[in-house]
């Protein structure tokens, strides 16, 4: 029996390099390729959720956030954007781990990785283990295209005023979106709602 | 979410995935895995005083594998004890 599931629309907030807007438009969201992030590759959004800041404000503080290179001790750019898009997307393609049942189809999902790996008569030689391999593989073995969760993220903010500060406590609600068709994010609803400029 | 036809996807390809196609997937991503020889085999060695060819008191491992003739046991005979055990 084949499920029908209902397409559920979502509304994100993506902060960025106001030079990027001009690709953004052209439906070319750039993918975030980092093993450290949270739900493995893809495009990053803000939503709606467990912060006491609005989105867009978190949206705002990120791309400031990300504007600094670590490396250089220098700013990226100055000028940064933050955009809404609408999302649609059926409800098998989501896997949302805001829901204790979600949490659990993750927990099921590394526990039998896991086991079939062992079985294979192997096992992890050094731990280099990262949520975000298994998120990808999820993603593409059940072809999932969005993964929404509460996430802990140390705004610049957070840093400046306390340096040695981490939480295990989620603060903001994000989703992924693997959006390497360009087929979830129609261009036409992509809006900007507010720009900006670091003081330097 | 359809938690549903999420789970169906999930048991379907747990169902027909190899372990070596998703050992695969995580090499791929740079991920280094050692050989398990004796799935069954306890975390710990013991100690045995059965007499065998390579001397007494050796530390012998043995795993159900073993038992159910699928895999070698592990013998791990210091000669030293050998010697010791003979005085």
């Amino acid at each position: 029996m084949q499920l029908v599931s209902e397409v559920v629309e979502l509304i994100g907030f993506h902060g960025t390099d106001a030079k990027n807007l001009d690709l953004i438009n052209q439906n070319s969201f750039k993918k975030s390729n980092s093993r450290n992030d949270w739900f493995g590759t893809g495009c990053y959004f803000f939503i709606e959720g467990i912060s006491a800041k609005d989105p867009i404000e978190l949206a705002s503080l990120w791309a400031a956030d990300v504007a600094w290179d670590k490396e250089l001790r220098a700013y990226k750019y100055a000028k940064w954007i933050v955009l809404e898009c609408k999302i649609d997307v059926n409800g098998a393609e989501i896997l949302d781990l805001r829901s204790p049942l979600g949490l659990k189809v993750f927990n099921t999902f590394r526990e039998m990785t896991i086991e079939k790996i062992f079985q294979g008569r192997k096992r992890l030689k050094k731990d280099a283990y990262k949520d975000s391999d298994v998120f990808d593989i999820m993603k593409q073995k059940l072809s999932l295209k969005v993964i929404i969760g509460n996430v802990y993220i140390k705004f610049a903010e957070v840093r400046r005023n306390t340096f040695a500060f981490s939480s295990n406590i989620p603060n903001v609600t994000i989703f992924c979106l693997d959006n390497s068709n360009n087929e979830y994010i129609d261009a036409k609803t992509i809006k900007l709602v507010k720009e900006g400029e670091i003081q330097l | 979410m359809n938690i549903q036809a999420i789970l169906e996807k999930m048991n379907a390809y747990f169902k027909n995935v190899h372990p070596d196609e998703l050992i695969s997937e995580f090499e791929k991503k740079g991920y280094v895995f050692e050989d398990v020889f004796d799935i069954d085999a306890p975390d710990i060695s013991y100690t045995t005083y059965h007499s065998h060819l390579l001397g007494t008191n050796g530390v012998f491992t043995i795993s159900k594998a073993k038992k159910s003739k699928i895999n070698s046991c592990f013998f791990f005979a210091p000669i030293f004890n050998r010697f010791t055990s003979c005085k």
